[in-house]
C-alpha cells in the first residue's frame, strides 16, 4: 500500500467516525505496522494544523478525531441547536479531581477525602459517563472501585490520564501551609 | 468549608467558639443560591471537626501527659486538610481543562437513539468458524434462495382439489380447526394459496363453515354435517 493510500484511507475513517480512531485499529484494518500508521496519523495532524481550515486533527483519550478549531468552537456551538457543554459542580469537579488521580478509588475513600457523603456526586459523574467502575477491591465489603472513562480524556482534552500535571503541583504553597498549621496549632494550643 | 473559613480569615480559629462557626455558615448558606444536600453534610462535618477540636483543646489543657497526642492529631489534621486542599486545586485545573475543550467540538453525525441501543457491532462476538459455515450453508442454499423469474408462475405442488381433501380428511378427526393448524406443514406462499383457495370452495359448496372473530385473527374452519345441511 502506498504512502498517499494510507493517508487517503486515514483520513477517510477519521471522516467517518465521530469518535476518536485508534492507530492500532487502522493498522489492523490496512494491514500495515503500527509505526507507519502512527507516522502517517502525526503527518496528517501536523497537515491539517499549518493548513488555514477551520478543523483539525487532534490525538484524543488514545486515538486521532477531526474537531473544530477552539476559535470557531463558539459560532459551532450556536450553529448546533442541541449543543451542551458539560458543567460541573464544584464538588463533582472535587470528585472528578479525586478520582483522576487516586484511580483506582472506593466511594469511601472519595468521602473520606472530602469530609462529606459523595455518594450522589458519584452518581452523578458514573450518569454523565465521566467515572465508572473498574474493579472490585481485595479488601473486607469488596467495594467497587471507580476510575476516568474515555469519555473524561474527551471532554478534558488528554490523550491519557498520564498527560494530568502530577499532583505535587497542586500542593498548596508554603503560605497557605504556613497559615492552616499556624491556626490550627494556636487554637490546639489555647 | 473549614479550610475555607479558616484560610478567607472571615473565622479565626485561635478565638473561635462554636457559635460563631455556625453564625458565620448561616450567613454564608443564606447567601447561596442553591441549597443542596452536599453543602449541609459539609456543614454537619465542619461542626463535627470543631466540637472534636474545641472538647480535645479543653481536656489536653488539664491533662499535661497526652500532650504528644494532642500534636499528633493536629498533624493529622493538617495533613487531612492539606490533601482535601489540593485536590480542590487540581479540580480548579481540570474546570480550567473541561472550559477550554468545550469549544473542540469533535466531528458528528446523527445516531438515531433506536439505533444506538441496538448492537452495531453484531459479529463482534461471532468467531471465525462460525463464519465460516455460515458461508458454506449459505452456498449450498443459494439455488434455493435465488429469486424466481417473476415472468414464471410457479404450479402449486398440491392442487385445490387436492387441498379441499386435506382439509376435509383433517376435518373429520377434530371438526373445527383453524385455518393455521390445517396449513403449518405448507413449504411455500403458493401452497397456502392453494389451501386458501380450497378452503373458499368448501365454504362456498357449503361443506364448512368458517368464524374469523376479529381483523387478522385466526380462521377457524367447522366441519359441517349432513344433519346440518339438511336443516338448513
Amino acid at each position: 500500500m502506498e504512502k498517499a493510500e494510507i493517508k487517503g484511507a486515514i483520513e477517510a475513517i477519521l471522516i467517518a467516525s465521530s469518535d476518536p480512531v485508534k492507530p492500532g485499529l487502522v493498522a489492523e484494518l490496512l494491514e500495515q505496522p503500527l509505526e507507519v500508521v502512527i507516522e502517517t496519523f502525526n503527518e496528517l495532524e501536523r497537515d491539517y494544523l499549518n493548513a488555514n481550515k477551520g478543523y483539525y486533527i487532534a490525538e484524543v483519550a488514545g486515538g486521532y478525531r477531526f474537531q473544530v478549531k477552539p476559535n470557531y468552537g463558539a459560532i459551532i456551538a450556536r450553529f448546533l441547536t442541541d449543543f451542551a457543554p458539560v458543567k460541573l459542580s464544584k464538588a463533582a469537579l472535587e470528585t472528578l479531581a479525586i478520582v483522576a488521580y487516586r484511580q483506582p478509588i472506593s466511594k469511601a475513600q472519595i468521602s473520606a477525602i472530602r469530609g462529606v457523603n459523595s455518594d450522589s456526586t458519584v452518581k452523578y459523574l458514573t450518569d454523565l459517563g465521566l467515572i465508572e467502575p473498574k474493579g472490585v477491591a481485595d479488601g473486607p465489603g469488596a467495594a467497587i472501585l471507580l476510575g476516568t472513562t474515555e469519555l473524561f480524556l474527551q471532554t478534558a482534552g488528554l490523550n491519557s490520564i498520564s498527560d494530568l500535571p502530577n499532583i505535587a503541583e497542586f500542593i498548596p504553597d508554603s503560605k497557605t501551609i504556613a497559615l492552616i498549621e499556624e491556626r490550627l496549632s494556636s487554637f490546639l494550643d489555647d | 468549608m473549614l479550610v475555607r473559613l479558616i484560610l478567607s480569615q472571615r473565622v479565626n480559629v485561635y478565638t473561635l467558639d462554636i457559635s460563631t462557626i455556625i453564625d458565620q455558615f448561616l450567613k454564608e448558606f443564606s447567601q447561596l443560591s442553591t441549597k443542596d444536600l452536599d453543602t449541609l453534610t459539609e456543614f454537619t462535618y465542619t461542626a463535627a471537626i470543631l466540637i472534636e477540636l474545641k472538647t480535645r483543646a479543653l481536656i489536653y489543657n488539664d491533662t499535661s501527659s497526652t500532650e504528644l497526642n494532642n500534636i499528633d492529631f493536629t498533624d493529622l489534621l493538617i495533613a487531612k486538610m492539606l490533601e482535601l486542599k489540593t485536590f480542590q486545586n487540581a479540580s480548579q485545573y481540570l474546570a480550567m481543562l473541561i472550559e477550554n475543550n468545550q469549544f473542540a467540538i469533535p466531528r458528528s453525525y446523527y445516531k438515531d437513539p433506536e439505533i444506538e441501543s441496538l448492537n452495531t457491532r453484531p459479529i463482534s462476538t461471532i468467531k471465525t468458524w462460525q463464519i465460516i459455515k455460515a458461508l458454506e450453508n449459505l452456498i449450498s442454499t443459494s439455488n434455493e434462495l435465488a429469486d424466481p423469474d417473476p415472468h414464471i408462475t410457479e404450479l402449486p405442488p398440491i392442487s385445490t382439489e387436492e387441498a379441499m381433501q386435506n382439509i376435509l380428511k383433517a376435518l373429520e378427526t377434530t371438526s373445527t380447526q383453524s385455518f393455521f393448524e390445517i396449513t403449518k406443514s405448507c413449504k411455500s406462499k403458493i401452497e397456502l394459496i392453494a389451501y386458501f383457495l380450497a378452503m373458499l370452495e368448501l365454504y362456498k359448496q357449503e361443506k364448512i363453515e368458517l368464524k374469523q372473530l376479529k381483523s387478522f385473527g385466526k380462521i377457524q374452519l367447522e366441519l359441517l354435517n349432513d344433519e346440518f345441511i339438511s336443516r338448513v
